[in-house]
């Protein structure tokens, strides 16, 4: 047995991050774990009481973000949650046997998109009515082509993408900046 | 198209995957025969007008949706959740 | 025809230079290139498409059926361009189209000689003899007659974005009738998008010299969207033209970001637009209808409310010395507006017998122009007086007015035809045709000012009404105009051709014969004659010919009726529905967490769906692929291989009734699998062929780790998500994908073991992971899952860890299987290997295949499941096609993927196919080409000979049926 450690790897080697394109801002968002969690039928109360004693947070209604002091907690799905955090153990713990608990921590990456321009770029990625979309919601849609969750925050929009659209989100994220970065320069 | 997830509101039909007609939804017993599955696999209805649907909220929240839609004028009459229309 | 020394909008202080045909010209910036043009004296600008008669500009706007050009050069060259469209800057290059060797002699235009021979339908009645000549001669003569303009033949330069906007109401059309409906929904609220072709707002404000609450009716535009662009909830697109309406409130729209600019930088070109509205009003306004008379096609005829646009929007004088011809007050008007000018006006022409109007020009009452000479420009017209009398008018230009038709075409694509008002003699929209769409001005038969601008507001009242707002007092600008009355569409008969469809040359005797033969129908004599199909869409054509084709067939032109509007509205460049995804973005791209470290070792790439997955790592001397392959198949099967295999879907299932659900979607009995063990399993489809293959692991008591392949991973998640959600919601069972969670490496050959145990934390012998079983594992400080599976028929594992730790881990793996004389091994040697051992893709599984067809028969458990019942029907149990291997055995040694399997001695035709080949390599392990394929109950002839011919590339081989597993057929490597 050999002694060796494996280190994280970095899924936008290459890209500039933070990127800065005209009045619109990209940046990446450090997450530490995801925990998918899933009631068994007949116990949805009960993950309800434990997701109370270990994060001080209910379980988000359709379509919602709660943000607990430890956690963020996201509507995923029918009768599925994603709770992002730092120390998974003692939530995991608590719903042995209440629910189908998967670890996601590699699964997604999350990027920030900020800035004045910010709608504008995004109306370039997604088909949302993105100024609908309230703070403390999330939009699980198309972004880029590739199926995403969107929670807007006071500063712009963050997106969640499956790891491996990694390069490809970034690259035509990129060009949808440079895009409406040039032509508020034209309309000038 | 439009369509309107019970969850997640409106979206543009590019969200959306159809499967077929909503009689997918009444599957024939395992031992209901070759007859009852012949006509649950192929047999269909064909209205010029309204239609029960299943649609997949497949790049939202994969949601199976039952819709009614009118395939003549491409009115949509109702959207419910494929798991409630059962009952 | 000049610039006129004051006047227009044009900015007179902005002179910019431009070429047409070579030739440098000079014009102010908010000309566009007819305007420019005609200001320089310039009136012919192209040849006609089949008679290649001299042609001038028609119109002043999008309708335009005459001046398309070439604009640009090099890559960037668009053909076809209307010129009243085209907006002038410094430095543009136009050139006309379908002429040579110039517009002013084009050898081509013999053709008008042959017009007896040309007319409409021609081509069904000729070049059908001799029968030879038409893919020698006719065929290349004809391509290369055909068409107008011409693209360069490079890849567009041009850069298109492609976006989505909402609102809550869209008005189309910046006329008084949607500036008004914009105005009042924006003060009540609303979010308004105001949407104009032209880079002026203003519609037919811009083009008259009407009065608006004291204004000039082009200054009260232009506050008012002046107004609109301060309000926040209003958005104001020019160069915005909305080309379909579709279901949803959803319009397509196309903005042309940098048409008008030199260079377009790093800004798209155009934006195509999806615009959701919650509501909609058309306020497109009308166009002009022409007035069909003998060689009505010369440049210098033009629309009498073009005239009037050339004069009032670009202070141009179309003609020195004009003739108006008209059957309305447009006429009138048009004469007054000229004269006002300083321009010459011939004679005002007017078909009606009891007016007198007051005009300091010649007027001929009940009189109509009967034809007209000048072969590169219009030099006078023929006039037949009231008392039957002709007399001749020197002129150089004449100003048609027939009337107007609503711009209906956006109401229309949603299947609803327009209705025939008979008291405006036209057509307007059907007010049920598109949900939630309202209609204002000239499109609904509106045709005065005064009623446009309040059938705006009335318009948005009942908008914002159904969207839950209150509207806000909007004052009604005054204006001062006289009612309009519109008159039938009007055709002159004569010896000489009337021209009806400018664009792709049919007249009224092209009518009269797609009459005579029959095609009566409207649709029948659009595609018989080729009226309106143009590029044009038969905008000032339409109505004439169902005017004439009414008259032929008795019928009211209501009863003959119109053709079907379909979008898109005005033409649109393929690059800007594509939009950004083209090249390397035409779909998104999926990466390995090995991707980084396989592109340093210089491997080659593949495509598996959305993946990039290696094809083979080049190594030093290696210079063709099947050198890699080779020795990447051998290295496997000699020492240890490692392979990326983390693209197949991953699915977790968890639950009391995990199992039960299982058993449902597998053929198998998953209820007897033991936890740490793996089955490997087939899913069918309802209609009982096989779906997908994959393994159930099972992890714990009620956790099970399922796998697809890549291809199938989204297709069984959505199938499992109907089950669950749709089949069996009583199942308590939740499972979600893993597919990126887990990073996965196939750790395959002899070595394997002893690769693992060098990084395990924990050593593993055979007693502790056997043949098809699971575990848990740890290295590297990293808590993994460990499978022994194998798809190479070699004893091996597939390790899996966090995403996070998968680039480190390829690294780790490969660099300790390098020391043991193996390494990484890519797509093309992982499928030799399955081939060698007879394992199943969808090159078998392709959809019509049963699971006995495959071989599989004995996993097929007696339970119900997912296309149990149906896999046992007469049609897929007797007579099938069944897997085998086949091997060369004759002089041709390469089987080729495709072909088709046939009898030796049977000709290669339907009758005789008795299947075909799935999958074929050549074996580094037996060193000869080795196929999969399906043979009609081939398992009952094993050692038969067949042949399996290609025919598109003539290659027929000989080949012996044997068992599919041609290597360690006992499967002893796998277990050791």
């Amino acid at each position: 047995m050999a002694e060796f450690k494996l280190e994280k790897g970095a899924p936008f080697a290459g890209c500039e991050l933070p990127l800065t394109l005209g009045s619109a801002r990209l940046e990446m968002v450090d997450i530490t774990a995801i925990t998918a969690v899933m009631p068994l039928k007949g116990q949805a109360m009960a993950v309800v009481k434990a997701i109370k004693t270990a994060l001080a947070a209910p379980l988000p209604m359709v379509g919602e973000v709660v943000q607990a002091k430890a956690a963020e907690l996201v509507w995923f799905g029918p009768g599925q949650w994603l709770v992002f955090y730092q120390n998974p153990k003692p939530v995991t713990d608590a719903l042995q046997g209440l629910a189908a608990v998967v670890d996601q921590s590699g699964g997604w990456l999350v990027l920030e998109l900020s800035g004045t321009d910010a709608a504008q770029v995004m109306a370039r990625l997604c088909s949302l009515d993105i100024e609908r979309l309230a703070v403390g919601r999330v939009a699980r849609t198309e972004f880029c082509h590739v199926s995403a969750m969107i929670i807007p925050r006071e500063k712009g929009y963050q997106i969640a993408v499956p790891r491996s659209f990694a390069i490809s989100v970034y690259e035509h994220t990129a060009i949808a900046m440079r895009s409406v970065a040039a032509q508020a320069l034209l309309d000038n | 198209m439009r369509i309107s997830c019970p969850h997640c509101g409106e979206r543009d039909l590019r969200e959306y995957t159809y499967l077929g007609s909503a009689k997918l939804l009444d599957r024939p017993d395992g031992d209901a025969g070759a007859e009852a599955f012949y006509d649950y696999v192929y047999i269909r209805e064909n209205p010029s007008g309204e239609n029960a649907e299943l649609w997949q909220h497949s790049s939202g929240c994969s949601a199976w949706l039952h819709v009614v839609r009118n395939v003549s004028t491409h009115e949509i009459l109702s959207v419910k959740l494929a798991s409630e229309a059962k009952a | 025809m000049s610039r006129l020394p004051t006047g227009g909008q044009v900015d007179r202080a902005a002179q910019v230079s431009f070429k047409f045909d070579g030739k440098t010209y000079a014009a102010y910036s908010g000309d566009t290139v007819a305007s420019a043009l005609l200001a320089n004296d310039v009136r012919l600008m192209g040849r006609s498409f089949k008679y290649h008669r001299p042609r001038g500009v028609f119109t002043a706007g999008s309708e335009e059926p005459n001046a398309l050009l070439e604009i640009g050069r090099g890559a960037a060259q668009l053909p076809n361009t209307r010129a009243t469209m085209q907006e002038i800057y410094n430095g543009l290059e136009a050139r006309s189209q379908n002429r040579w060797p110039n517009l002013n002699f084009d050898m081509m235009s013999f053709t008008d000689f042959l017009a007896p021979f040309l007319s409409a339908g021609f081509y069904y009645k000729t070049f059908m003899w001799p029968r030879k000549f038409w893919l020698k001669i006719y065929e290349p003569v004809i391509r290369r007659a055909a068409g107008l303009g011409r693209i360069s033949g490079k890849a567009d330069t041009a850069k298109y974005d492609k976006a989505w906007l909402h609102c809550d109401l869209l008005v189309i059309g910046s006329g008084p009738a949607g500036l008004m409906a914009a105005l009042s929904a924006g003060k009540a609220g609303a979010k308004v998008v105001l949407a104009e072709e032209d880079f002026l707002a203003g519609g037919r404000l811009n083009g008259e010299n009407l009065t608006i609450s004291g204004q000039r009716g082009a200054d009260w535009a232009a506050e008012t969207v002046k107004k609109l662009r301060a309000m926040e909830n209003v958005i104001v697109m020019t160069r915005t033209a909305i080309t379909g309406a579709y279901d949803g409130g959803t319009y397509g729209a196309l903005q042309r970001v940098s048409d008008h600019v030199a260079q377009a930088g790093a800004a798209p070109q155009q934006i195509f637009w999806r615009i959701v509205a919650k509501q909609a009003i058309l306020a497109a306004g009308a166009h002009e209808r022409p007035i069909a008379f003998p060689n009505n096609d010369r440049p210098g005829i033009m629309l009498a409310s073009a005239v009037r646009t050339y004069l009032h929007r670009f202070g141009v004088a179309a003609g020195a010395r004009v003739t108006v011809f008209s059957n309305n007050d447009e006429g009138i008007q048009t004469a007054r507006d000229l004269l006002a000018a300083g321009v010459e006006v011939a004679a005002l022409i007017d078909t009606r017998k009891d007016i007198t109007p007051e005009i300091d020009c010649p007027v001929l009452t009940g009189s109509k122009v009967i034809g007209t000479k000048g072969y590169l420009g219009l030099k006078s017209v023929s006039v037949q007086r009231q008392d039957g009398s002709v007399t001749q008018i020197s002129t150089d230009c004449l100003a048609v007015a027939g009337g107007w038709n609503p711009s209906v075409h956006l109401s229309s694509h949603m299947g609803r035809k327009p209705v025939w008002r008979d008291d405006i003699l036209a057509f307007v929209p059907d007010k049920n045709a598109v949900p939630n769409m309202h209609y204002a001005g000239a499109t609904t038969g509106e045709f005065s000012t005064r009623a446009a601008l309040n059938s705006g507001l009335e318009a948005a009242r009942a908008a914002l009404l159904a969207l839950g707002l209150s509207s806000k007092r909007v004052t009604l600008p005054k204006v001062e105009e006289a009612a309009f009355d519109n008159l039938a569409p009007m055709q002159i008969e004569g010896k000489s051709r009337a021209w009806l469809d400018f664009q792709n040359d049919v007249t009224v005797k092209d009518i009269k014969l797609a009459h005579r033969e029959n095609f009566r129908s409207v649709e029948h004599m659009k595609r018989y004659t080729t009226l309106g199909m143009a590029t044009d869409q038969g905008k000032t054509s339409n109505m004439g010919a169902l005017a004439v084709m009414a008259e032929l067939t008795g019928q009211s032109i209501p009863e003959t009726g119109t053709t079907m509007f379909r979008p898109p509205f005005s033409p649109v460049q393929m690059g800007a529905l594509a939009g950004r995804n083209t090249g390397k973005h035409f779909l998104p791209e999926r990466r390995l967490t090995s991707d980084k470290f396989s592109r340093e070792m210089g491997a080659d790439w593949m495509e598996a769906g959305l993946w990039l997955r290696p094809g083979w790592f080049k190594r030093e001397g290696e210079t063709r692929w099947r050198q890699s392959c080779d020795r990447e198949v051998r290295m496997v099967r000699n020492a240890v291989g490692i392979c990326d295999v983390t693209s197949l879907g991953k699915i977790d299932v968890q639950g009391p009734d995990a199992v039960a659900f299982l058993n449902l979607l597998y053929v198998n009995k998953m209820s007897t699998l033991k936890i740490g063990k793996v089955r490997y399993g087939a899913m069918l489809r309802e209609d009982g062929l096989v779906m997908d293959d994959g393994t159930v692991a099972r992890l714990g008591e009620t956790h099970y780790l399922i796998t697809t392949t890549t291809g199938a991973a989204g297709q069984v998640m959505a199938h499992m998500e109907f089950c669950s959600q749709c089949l069996w919601s009583e199942l308590d069972v939740h499972f979600v994908s893993v597919t990126e969670q887990w990073a996965q490496f196939a750790v395959a050959g002899p070595k394997s073991r002893e690769l693992l145990n060098g990084l395990l934390d924990t050593p593993i012998d055979n007693d502790v992971m056997p043949y098809m079983s699971c575990g848990d594992a740890g290295l590297g400080g990293v808590a993994a899952r460990l499978f022994r599976i194998s798809f190479s028929g070699e004893h091996a594992y597939e390790i899996a860890v966090p995403a996070g730790y998968g680039a480190a881990l390829m690294a780790v793996l490969v660099k300790a299987a390098e020391a043991m004389d193996g390494g990484a091994y890519g797509l093309e040697a992982l499928s030799v290997l399955r081939i060698e051992k007879g394992f199943l893709t969808h090159a078998e599984i392709d959809g019509r295949m049963t699971a006995d067809d495959l071989g599989l028969g004995r996993m097929v458990a007696a339970k119900d499941c997912i296309g149990r019942e149906m896999s046992e029907r007469v049609g897929l149990v007797q007579e099938r096609q069944q897997l085998v291997g086949l091997k060369p055995i004759g002089t041709v040694k390469q089987i080729v993927q495709g072909a088709v399997m046939v009898d030796v001695g049977a000709a290669p035709v339907a009758d005789n196919l008795l299947g075909h080949v799935s999958s074929t390599c050549f074996s580094p392990t037996l060193e000869h080409c080795l196929a999969l394929g399906f043979v009609k109950n081939g398992r009952a002839r094993m050692g038969d000979q067949v042949r399996a011919v290609d025919l598109t590339q003539g290659i027929d081989t000989l080949c012996e049926i044997t068992s599919p597993v041609f290597f360690d057929p006992d499967g002893g490597r796998l277990r050791g």
